[in-house]
């Protein structure tokens, strides 16, 4: 288990937006969290990434206690995530932006980078390369020196992901990446998902498109109401009477 | 879009600077020598507002502690004046990191008020504090720059060390913006969650980017104290502090030459043109800044494009919005 998480709840003035939540995520896994709108499974998301304190319960990453921590922090410990509505860095080109991703891996400080000697230069260097390849691996290399604001929806999606692949993340935590593609793009989409898990990086996957959940996911999780309704593989939440309960009122 | 390389323009405009002494009278020379002290100023200020969104109503006071600084090493304590300098830019990074820690935690308004008092305790503090440091009349004779006796006292020689200087810390923050904290600076102005998200201890580089700030603003301080030979109260309230921010926002957000061009014409305004105004001064800059913001969002910088497209004026109206939000 990469992250565990163990009797979540967190109150919003008095709303219950979860209600003592528990699941795993198996390392090496792509492990979907799906449920209608305003089950909660952003508010795991913000909760994990450290947005939003939790009410009660604790998340462990690699058996480290992380409840506590600050978003940065656990950035730098290995969780990288996206937004559900996509928050690019609106003055930078796609290149900046995936090369602002790489904060946590350099080193460079204020005072050394101000006169730029050659360990800056070379640091720099890396970061542009780096970034460079991250970009060709999500098929936008084309794309770089482009404002990321107008770019098409799709592909600030795309950004937004190499920016959080960026960190190097040992966990990545997409919420709802398909939102606003049509079925091209998503066929592409799903593809990098899967390439990105077997370049073993742990995937938590939060998604209204069942057939791409279904396909590509090792482990799914079913939230409703703030509460753990089902868990299992594809296969064995697809026959669940509870999901079909959820997902379709009979 | 291709845009003149930073290098080209830093030659040039060095070139230019290079020969303006041999051209204009020493009349003109002393605004210059004026615009480039200030520049230092908004340079950090640039760094602030302008890429990490962050601003300060106080900034005056961080000139006040440069000036005052050397004022009192060199008059005082009889030390040399480049190791007052030096003393005068430690202990004002110094203090702004003080004030910086519990001030950066609030935003928008508030740290635009908070930084606003910070700089009128400074202003109260100097004037009610007689006998180190002279009360209401501050400390006078204090001498020009200089360097293992080789002392900077006409209109030309104080010209090219202030622009020298001025240029040195323009390659330095030039550096800094192009770098990972550069990067992290703009992302911070534009948001702090996504940047938080993406790695980056918001918290921490803000104080960075205050620190710098004050640290600039201590030097310009300094140089003004031994360009003045006085270091007075009045010469650091709140329209000094403004005078930075407008010079910031007309040369535009995130645009280092643009600040300084601006600073210096600004300077020539002040100083030149409405100095028998000098009550007015906070109407005429609200004028300004509202004459600014309307014809020229983006600052002079872009002027000879002359259509903004739409998502540029969006960004412009959304770095706004969050540098005055809570």
């Amino acid at each position: 288990m990469i992250l565990q998480i163990r009797d979540l709840s967190k109150k919003f003035s008095g709303l219950m937006a979860l209600t003592g939540i528990s699941f795993g995520i198996k390392k090496g896994t792509i492990t979907a969290l799906i449920g209608p709108n305003g089950a909660g499974k952003t508010t795991v998301l913000q909760i994990v990434s450290g947005i939003v304190r939790a009410s009660t319960g604790i998340i462990l990453y690699r058996e480290e206690d992380i409840t506590r921590a600050t978003p940065h922090e656990i950035c730098d410990l290995g969780i990288a995530r996206t937004f559900q509505l996509i928050r690019l860095f609106p003055d930078m080109t796609v290149l900046e932006n995936v090369m602002t991703g790489m904060h946590t891996r350099a080193r460079s400080g204020v005072l050394l980078s101000g006169f730029r000697p050659p360990v800056v230069r070379k640091e720099e260097k890396w970061i542009r390369e780096e970034s460079h390849t991250i970009l060709d691996f999500m098929g936008i290399r084309d794309k770089a020196d482009w404002q990321a604001m107008t770019l098409p929806y799709g592909q600030q999606r795309l950004v937004e992901i190499s920016r959080a692949l960026a960190s190097k993340p040992s966990l990545l935590m997409l919420d709802e990446p398909a939102a606003g593609m049509n079925a091209e793009e998503r066929e592409v989409l799903a593809k990098k998902i899967m390439e990105i898990g077997e370049r073993g990086v742990t995937v938590l996957l939060i998604e209204h498109d069942v057939g791409m959940v279904m396909e590509i996911s090792d482990w799914i999780v079913v939230l409703n109401y703030g509460r753990v309704v089902a868990e299992g593989t594809p296969e064995v939440i697809q026959k669940d009477s509870k999901v079909i309960e959820v997902y379709l009122g009979m | 879009m291709r845009r003149a390389s930073p290098n080209k323009i830093n030659v040039l405009a060095a070139l230019i600077l290079g020969v303006l002494p041999l051209i204009f009278p020493e009349d003109f020379l002393r605004v210059l020598c004026l615009g480039a002290i200030y520049s230092i100023a908004s340079l950090g200020m640039s760094l602030l507002l302008g890429y990490t969104g962050q601003i300060s109503l106080g900034q005056a006071a961080f000139l006040g502690i440069g000036a005052y600084t050397t004022a009192i090493l060199t008059t005082r304590f009889n030390w040399p004046v480049i190791l007052a300098f030096f003393i005068s830019f430690l202990i004002s990074s110094f203090i702004a990191f003080i004030v910086g820690k519990p001030v950066l935690r609030t935003k928008g308004y508030f740290l635009a008020l908070a930084t606003l008092g910070f700089g009128e305790i400074f202003y109260v503090f100097v004037c009610r504090t007689d006998p180190i440091i002279g009360g209401l009349f501050g400390i006078g004779g204090v001498p020009y720059f200089s360097i293992a006796g080789y002392e900077f006292s006409s209109y030309v020689q104080i010209y090219y060390l202030d622009w020298a200087i001025l240029f040195g810390l323009l390659l330095y923050s030039q550096n800094i913006v192009n770098s990972r904290i550069g990067r992290a600076f703009r992302a911070i102005s534009t948001d702090e969650v996504a940047a938080s998200a993406t790695g980056i201890d918001v918290t921490r580089l803000k104080l960075k980017a205050f620190v710098i700030s004050g640290g600039y603003a201590g030097i310009a301080g300094s140089l003004l104290s031994t360009y003045l030979s006085t270091a007075q109260p009045h010469g650091y309230q709140v329209d000094l502090s403004i005078f930075i921010v407008l010079a910031v926002i007309v040369g535009g957000l995130g645009n280092l030459w643009g600040s300084i061009v601006a600073t210096v014409v600004l300077t020539w305004l002040k100083d030149e043109q409405l100095s028998r105004y000098q009550e007015y001064s906070a109407l005429i800059y609200g004028i300004i800044i509202i004459l600014a913001l309307i014809f020229i969002p983006q600052g002079i910088g872009p002027l000879k494009q002359r259509y903004i497209s739409s998502w540029k004026l969006e960004l412009l109206g959304r770095k706004f919005k969050l540098i005055f939000k809570r």
